[in-house]
């Protein structure tokens, strides 16, 4: 296993891009072995990635040998991902041609293949070629480096992402940093000499938070949140108070109404977020709950009850609109999905099932009105 | 089967009422101090909205709340689907209840088990076989709380 870092000496200050004095991120010896002597097994590459979706469960690796049989032949490797996507990665030059190889395949073989795209003259390399447990064992020893020294990261990564708690993150830093080692670039060298793996991955661990949040909850929510959070710091530290909404709204260049319509929708979403969690536990202990009634917590109640209250007037405004007419001024199927997705607890293929839908209908009408909640700002 | 068959059977199904139909929760959880006379209030106000179907689902308390669960029926899976007039009269007579009874949280929640207690108390109130009105069944309940 991991036998820690190299401790560093006082000769390893640096200097960081924000010019502040800092100590050089260590390389990471395993089994005896330096980072470099293991990721020497798989030299770095440059090359052109094709990323797509599937409807159905796909597994990339099975386009490797087709690639390979094309005339002229492409070389090309997988690797698998935690956000589910499918990556191949073929020679620099290549990826659009892979790309109409790609589609054409899938077309024969009855594959549904969306969102196919390009990116070309990315780092990869292939990590197949690195022999035994080192691969897993330098992961590990990396997570164990990092996990305790960023806990700003860890706590950032809990408080945006409602559904994420504490004992989740280590697991989620292992995906995350074994799905970026194909891509390091140990060659880079900075103002501080060569790039270190978990130099590297602190930069990408970094922004993983604000990515995490922004697929989680849309662009345009998770930015407001940053913005407004960071004029609310920024105002602190020049006044030693915190803003009013005045303030606040000045220092963002907004008028107040627009910034309660932003905040209301982020409180509106969070609250969304947490209510399934805190209705999938009252469920659970319901027969409990009853029989021991001095237990309940009447504060948490009230606050649930105030919640519910406020998502389900978000919800109703979001599925009638009494500016429109006709049959478009309700929308009684999105407002079932809602219900069945949100208070009955069922995942969305279930909902799909029960209201006889195909499951892109039972998304589309959730999404309408967590879309139309999101642009109100309605509580 | 042709389409001709097809829609036969359908049409069989839905008169001898066996197809599936859409019934979403709603909890009206007035203060114990007002529960009477909300409850006198919501049931004069289902009374005079008799197109949408809507039936007494749960009865209990909660938090010194008395909690009243509506089961109120959307219509069959394709009524819902298709947006027809019942199911739209539905949600605008959800959006009257949230409106008009707003100072007691109405909110969306999920139906009582059948044999729970507060799905038991609301069928006495309603088809029970020692059937007790709804004012004197929330004066039981107020004393309890």
């Amino acid at each position: 296993m991991a036998d820690s870092a190299v401790d560093p000496d006082d000769d390893d200050l640096i200097l960081t891009s924000g010019d502040r004095e800092a100590r050089r991120v260590p390389p990471l010896v395993v089994d005896g072995l330096s980072e470099s002597e293991i990721l020497a097994f798989a030299p770095p590459m440059v090359c052109d990635r094709v990323h797509w979706d599937t409807v159905d469960p796909f597994d990339a690796r099975e386009l490797v040998p087709v690639l390979a049989a094309h005339a002229p032949p492409i070389e090309a490797y997988s690797r698998q991902w935690s956000d589910g996507q499918h990556r191949i990665w073929v020679p620099e030059g290549l990826g659009h041609e892979a790309r109409q190889v790609l589609r054409d395949w899938c077309e024969a073989n009855g594959v549904e293949a969306v969102n196919v795209r390009v990116v070309a003259g990315v780092p990869f390399r292939n990590l197949d070629l690195i022999p035994g447990t080192l691969l897993a064992d330098l992961i590990a020893a990396a997570v164990d480096w990092l996990y305790p020294r960023l806990a700003a990261v860890r706590r950032k990564l809990v408080a945006d992402l409602e559904l994420v708690e504490d004992e989740d993150v280590r697991s989620m830093m292992y995906l995350f940093v074994s799905d970026h080692m194909d891509r390091f670039d140990a060659g880079r060298e900075g103002r501080n000499g060569t790039l270190t793996l978990l130099a590297f991955l602190i930069g990408k661990l970094r922004n993983w938070p604000q990515d995490a949040a922004r697929q989680a909850q849309g662009r345009p929510v998770v930015s407001d949140r940053l913005a407004i959070a960071k004029a609310s710091d920024a105002f602190a530290a020049t006044h030693q108070r915190a803003p009013s909404e005045v303030e606040l709204a000045d220092a963002l260049g907004m008028s107040v109404t627009d910034l309660r319509r932003r905040q209301q929708t982020i409180d509106t979403l969070s609250g969304m977020r947490n209510y399934q969690s805190i209705d999938a536990g009252s469920r659970d202990d319901e027969g409990m709950t009853l029989e021991v009634a001095d237990e309940v917590d009447v504060e948490a109640d009230a606050t649930e009850r105030t919640r519910n209250a406020q998502l389900t007037r978000a919800v109703m405004a979001a599925v009638n609109d009494p500016s429109s007419t006709g049959k478009r001024a309700q929308d009684p199927l999105a407002l079932a999905a809602v219900y069945l997705s949100f208070w009955e607890g069922m995942s969305r293929p279930e909902v799909a099932r029960e209201l006889d839908v195909l499951p892109k209908t039972a998304s589309a009408a959730v999404k309408r009105v967590l879309d139309s909640v999101a642009e109100s700002g309605l509580t | 089967m042709s389409q001709y068959e097809s829609d036969q059977i359908k049409s069989s199904i839905n008169a001898l009422g066996l197809d599936r139909h859409v019934e979403l929760g709603l909890t009206v959880s007035p203060l114990a101090s007002v529960a009477t006379s909300t409850a006198k209030a919501l049931a004069a106000y289902l009374d005079s909205h008799p197109v949408v179907p809507v039936r007494l689902a749960g009865l209990g308390t909660q938090g010194g709340r008395v909690v009243f669960t509506l089961g109120v029926t959307m219509g069959s899976l394709e009524d819902v689907k298709t947006g027809a007039p019942g199911a739209r009269e539905a949600v605008l007579l959800l959006q009257s209840l949230v409106d008009d009874f707003a100072a007691h949280d109405p909110a969306f929640a999920i139906l009582p088990e059948t044999h729970s207690l507060e799905a038991r108390l609301a069928h006495e109130v309603t088809v029970g076989a020692r059937r007790v009105e709804l004012a004197t069944a929330v004066e039981r309940l107020v004393a309890a709380v």
